[in-house]
């Protein structure tokens, strides 16, 4: 969900996934930067990322990656499951109110 | 690019070496993602910058290990769409014999003189092919329902029992279509019309064989895989 997250915005290639990982995650989410490339390639082969090679500004080869319309589905559903989740656990992680006798 | 990028892109190709597309892609990403942070992480010391995005990269074993889930379960699930295309081929081959001696009005004095072995080798024909069909569409069906994450290695041991499995019945299917090819032609004399069939059967034979070299060659990239990683 945090590499699909991550490429909603844009197209990326690996490199700046990572980075827009660490930058929207605020340092929380600093994943050892070579696990993302099998994680690219597992959601590729799911159909839910497609990709393509590009060229850097100085000439190099680089592999983009955008998400497909099944990845974007995904996403969403993903979301709705967390954002719901999370919301149970926040409540019942909430402090108890006191109630006065 | 200093040695250590150089040095690492090897070890990751050698580890990869199972999957050589799989490697050359991974190499030519992993390439440019190293060189990026090298250059990010630059002070002027072009070997520390280097050594430091390896760092945080993370050892090229394991890396490669990860990917190879992957490109099993991809191999894996190439495998069902060919095996049924195959068996499709042999039909199709068999079809166009049959379909040929009707149209020349090809004598069946060969399978007359045998007319048990003609009734065995056809029912055996027949219901070969059923099989090899079957097995074919249900492995491909299988692997496909394969999630792509941490390696299943009973699914796919299953997946590829069931592609040996329809493998080995085409194998028993054009075994019988050339006994019964055979049978024909014993019946007649040698003539040039005999090469048709003798073709249709030969396409046969090729499918087969592509087949299991391909069966092969997909177990043996599981096997040295798995043995490599200890997946």
């Amino acid at each position: 969900m945090i590499v699909l997250a991550a490429l909603e915005a844009a197209p990326a290639h690996g490199y700046a996934i990572i980075e827009e990982i660490r930058r929207r995650s605020g340092g929380a989410f600093d994943l050892p930067e070579g696990t993302v490339y099998p994680v690219l390639h597992r959601l590729e082969t799911s159909q839910l990322l497609s990709s393509h090679w590009e060229k850097s500004p100085i000439g190099r080869r680089r592999r983009v990656y955008s998400l497909t319309k099944h990845g974007s589905a995904s996403l969403a559903a993903r979301r709705t499951s967390w954002v719901q989740f999370s919301s149970a656990i926040e409540a019942l992680l909430a402090e108890p109110k006191l109630c006065r006798t | 690019m200093s040695h250590l990028i150089v040095r690492y892109l090897e070890q990751l190709a050698h580890e990869l070496s199972f999957d050589r597309s799989l490697s050359r892609r991974v190499c030519e990403e992993v390439e440019d993602h190293l060189r990026q942070s090298a250059e990010r992480h630059s002070d002027g010391d072009t070997m520390e910058a280097e050594r430091r995005a390896i760092e945080l990269f993370g050892p090229a074993k394991i890396i490669a290990a990860q990917f190879a889930a992957t490109s099993l379960l991809k191999r894996s699930r190439a495998v069902g769409p060919i095996v049924v295309l195959i068996v499709l081929g042999v039909f199709a081959a068999m079809k166009a014999r049959v379909a040929w001696y009707a149209a020349t009005g090809w004598s069946t004095s060969g399978s007359a003189r045998f007319p048990d072995i003609g009734v065995i080798a056809y029912a055996f024909d027949r219901y070969a092919f059923y099989l090899a069909l079957m097995t074919g569409l249900c492995g491909w069906v299988y692997a496909f329902r394969m999630q792509p994450g941490a390696l299943d290695k009973t699914r796919l041991q299953r997946s590829f029992m069931l592609s040996a499995a329809a493998g080995a019945a085409l194998i028993g299917s054009v075994l019988a279509d050339i006994v019964l090819t055979a049978l024909r032609l014993s019946g007649v004399g040698w003539s040039i019309s005999h090469l048709i069939p003798i073709a249709s059967v030969g396409i046969e034979v090729a499918l087969v064989v592509a087949l299991i070299a391909r069966i092969h060659a997909v177990t043996s990239l599981v096997t040295t895989a798995t043995l490599r990683f200890d997946l």
